[in-house]
């Protein structure tokens, strides 16, 4: 982690979806899930993406591996064996095949994602059926061993999805999203849905599967003590652009843009001595992606707002080493990391 | 001195018969509920705790379950007891309680709202029902209420259909639903779980805000020890049906007594304390193949054959903290 060797460049990656009206299906405008994102994957690195729904994390995820088309950018994998370059809008068909082996995700809804009618071996195994020479038993065996070490005996190898917890199916979509030996596992919300002693186990065997097998995560979760717990930099996203950027301790403790701190604020503190002490909240939805508002997307929430934040959409900054903000007054609000706001709340004001 | 008790629940057992057999979702649970308190239901999904709230409403009944043993006594004032046990569940006393006097909130606001009506029509049938006014009264509270709760505009946002509300404003509108009657006690059943985290801290805020302001009696049930943190005077853990907790909220984060507690404390990710998650292995029992004994002892590391043999009994700790677990038994071994 020390020398950071760039794994995944994504460039200027933009999806737009044409909002289309009357019997003509004329496209009147465009929602922008995804608009002019980029940044670097580091190899071995946990790069967190957060932000509430709605906001692109998802999207962004699956334009990657080109589940979803997208609009235009660029993204670029240096792999162990080769580098590998795929434009969106001139993929090339044989990159973009051997891409998808080295990007594999894991999803939210394990049940979802996994084919009720397939046994775990058909499922863990159904990529070696068209990546490899393999025959059935060295394909078993294969299933065996990676089965195991994502902690399901492979005695089960038989049986069907629905016989399994919810735990037990996350490990299957991790077993076979491993199964063809990739460099970057795309995770998205892949602990969301499991209970918190399940959602520990699975974190863990991120952990050690990076470890063992120097994987790179994209991390994508809207969990923000689950994001900090596992990233080494974290990207926050707000109406489809990167409002800041950061290793994660900057994020937590000195961020750079209001959306940030409103999102550090929001956190429940699970400390009893804080109960009934108010705190600050951030009012209001993220405003409907179909029409943005003008200038800065966030200035109809942002408690600091003034005139230009309406007229102007800042730009995204370096405001020191590897952190970036897009905020006109980055530097010159004193805003408050986790830390300053817990004990902000401690000396602030009870609920009458 | 009984008049401090609102609620008192007394070896409560609900039961549900399935295909594959009989199970008890709730089994053996006691606890009681001060007026004014906020308590906490904790555990993880599968665990009894949305059980245990829908048993007091009798809204069991409604689902296929019964309830089959043990007392939910209600104390509507210091001197006056209703035996919700004993009432039918479709009782003329029972409606009159559910929604008025005892309502909830509950997780999925999507599904707990008619798609066909509006939200206004909706909330104002519940005041029109409950308190015997007219339509143009029932509205002028409806419209008065959603503003209370912030939702923007709530004069014309009263003909809104659910689907043009947020998720966010769902929840708000589902809360002015289980207030309107101004309840005495307020059961939230997850009611942030399917939010976003400032949307969740708005809903937070105003539960706690509504609480002060209309002195309610409040329940949470969440599988969120922050939540927990956050809102509640006592908690109340539990697992595979059973109570294996209960104390204080201080005292419970200071001081967890059960493996199970510890546990679900020591696995949340939190803030700033980087180091290994703690992590229980195995997961939490089907209710149909229970393990005797004590339910947890096959995730427990502190596990004794007793443990795995016999269900351990209720201890007291320090004259308050309640433990159901054989390491704190006087005799043990």
């Amino acid at each position: 982690m020390n020398e950071q060797i760039p794994i995944l460049k994504v460039q200027h990656l933009q999806k737009y979806y044409p909002i289309q009206k009357g019997l003509m299906r004329k496209t009147v405008g465009h929602v922008k899930a995804v608009d002019d994102v980029s940044f670097t994957l580091n190899r071995g690195e946990t790069l967190g993406v957060v932000g509430e729904s709605g906001c692109g994390k998802t999207t962004l995820g699956r334009c990657i591996p080109r589940l979803v088309e997208p609009t235009d950018g660029a993204v670029q994998f240096y792999g162990k064996s080769r580098d590998l370059v795929v434009d969106a809008k001139r993929p090339a068909r044989n990159t973009l095949i051997e891409l998808r082996r080295h990007i594999q995700m894991i999803f939210q809804d394990p049940m979802a994602s996994l084919d009720p009618r397939m046994t775990v071996f058909e499922i863990v195994g159904e990529p070696l059926l068209y990546n490899s020479g393999l025959n059935r038993g060295e394909r078993r065996d294969m299933v065996a061993r990676l089965l195991e070490r994502t902690g399901i005996r492979s005695d089960y190898m038989d049986r069907y999805p629905h016989q399994f917890s919810g735990g037990q199916r996350q490990r299957m979509g991790i077993a076979r999203a491993l199964m063809l030996d990739p460099e970057i596992l795309i995770c998205d919300e892949a602990v969301s849905a499991l209970d918190v002693s399940v959602q520990a186990q699975i974190i863990k065997m991120f952990k050690n599967l990076q470890k063992e097998l120097s994987l790179s995560y994209l991390f994508i979760a809207h969990d923000l003590s689950v994001v900090e717990h596992v990233s080494h930099r974290v990207i926050v996203m707000y109406l489809g652009r990167i409002v800041e950027s950061a290793v994660t301790r900057e994020i937590f403790e000195h961020p750079q843009h209001p959306y940030t701190e409103s999102l550090l604020f929001s956190i429940p503190s699970a400390d009893p001595s804080l109960k009934g002490k108010k705190r600050r909240i951030l009012q209001g939805d993220v405003p409907n992606p179909a029409a943005p508002p003008t200038g800065c997307y966030f200035h109809t929430r942002c408690p600091y707002a003034q005139a230009v934040c309406s007229r102007e959409y800042p730009a995204l900054k370096e405001i020191s080493p590897g952190h970036l903000s897009a905020c006109h007054f980055t530097g010159s609000l004193s805003l408050k990391g986790y830390t300053a706001l817990v004990e902000e709340r401690r000396n602030g004001a009870v609920y009458a | 001195m009984h008049n401090d008790v609102i609620l008192e629940v007394n070896e409560l057992k609900t039961i549900f018969q399935t295909h594959s057999g009989r199970i008890a979702a709730v089994d053996n649970v006691s606890f009681k509920l001060q007026r004014n308190e906020t308590l906490g239901i904790v555990g993880e999904s599968g665990c009894g705790k949305s059980v245990t709230a829908r048993s007091i409403l009798k809204l069991v009944e409604f689902e296929g379950g019964s309830i089959e043993s043990g007392r939910i006594d209600y104390w509507p004032t210091a001197d006056e007891k209703i035996e919700l046990a004993l009432l039918d569940h479709r009782s003329k006393q029972m409606q009159n309680i559910r929604g008025a006097q005892i309502s909830m909130i509950f997780q999925e606001p999507m599904a707990s709202f008619n798609p066909v009506y509006s939200i206004g029509k909706q909330l104002a049938e519940i005041v029109i029902r409950h308190k015997r006014v007219s339509k143009r009264e029932a509205r002028d509270q409806v419209i008065e209420l959603l503003s209370k709760v912030k939702i923007p505009n709530a004069l014309h946002r009263f003909d809104d259909y659910p689907h043009e509300f947020s998720g966010g404003m769902r929840q708000r509108a589902m809360i002015v639903m289980a207030i309107l009657c101004n309840p005495r006690i307020l059961i939230a059943d997850e009611p942030t779980t399917a939010l976003d985290v400032t949307v969740e801290a708005q809903i937070l805020d105003l539960i706690h805000s509504l609480k002060v302001e209309n002195r309610m009696s409040t329940i949470i049930i969440t599988h969120d020890m922050s939540v927990v943190g956050e809102m509640t005077d006592h908690v109340m853990v539990m697992y595979a049906g059973r109570v294996v907790e209960y104390a204080d909220t201080e005292a419970l984060f200071a001081k967890p007594l059960h493996p199970y507690t510890k546990a679900l404390l020591q696995s949340i990710p939190m803030i700033g304390k980087g180091g290994e998650l703690f992590s229980i292995e195995g997961s939490v029992p089907s209710l149909l193949h229970l393990p005797s004994g004590c339910y947890f002892a096959p995730r427990c590391p502190y596990a004794s054959d007793r443990c795995k043999r016999t269900n351990p009994p209720e201890i007291l700790i320090d004259g308050k903290h309640l433990v159901h677990c054989w390491l704190y038994a006087e005799d043990r071994a």
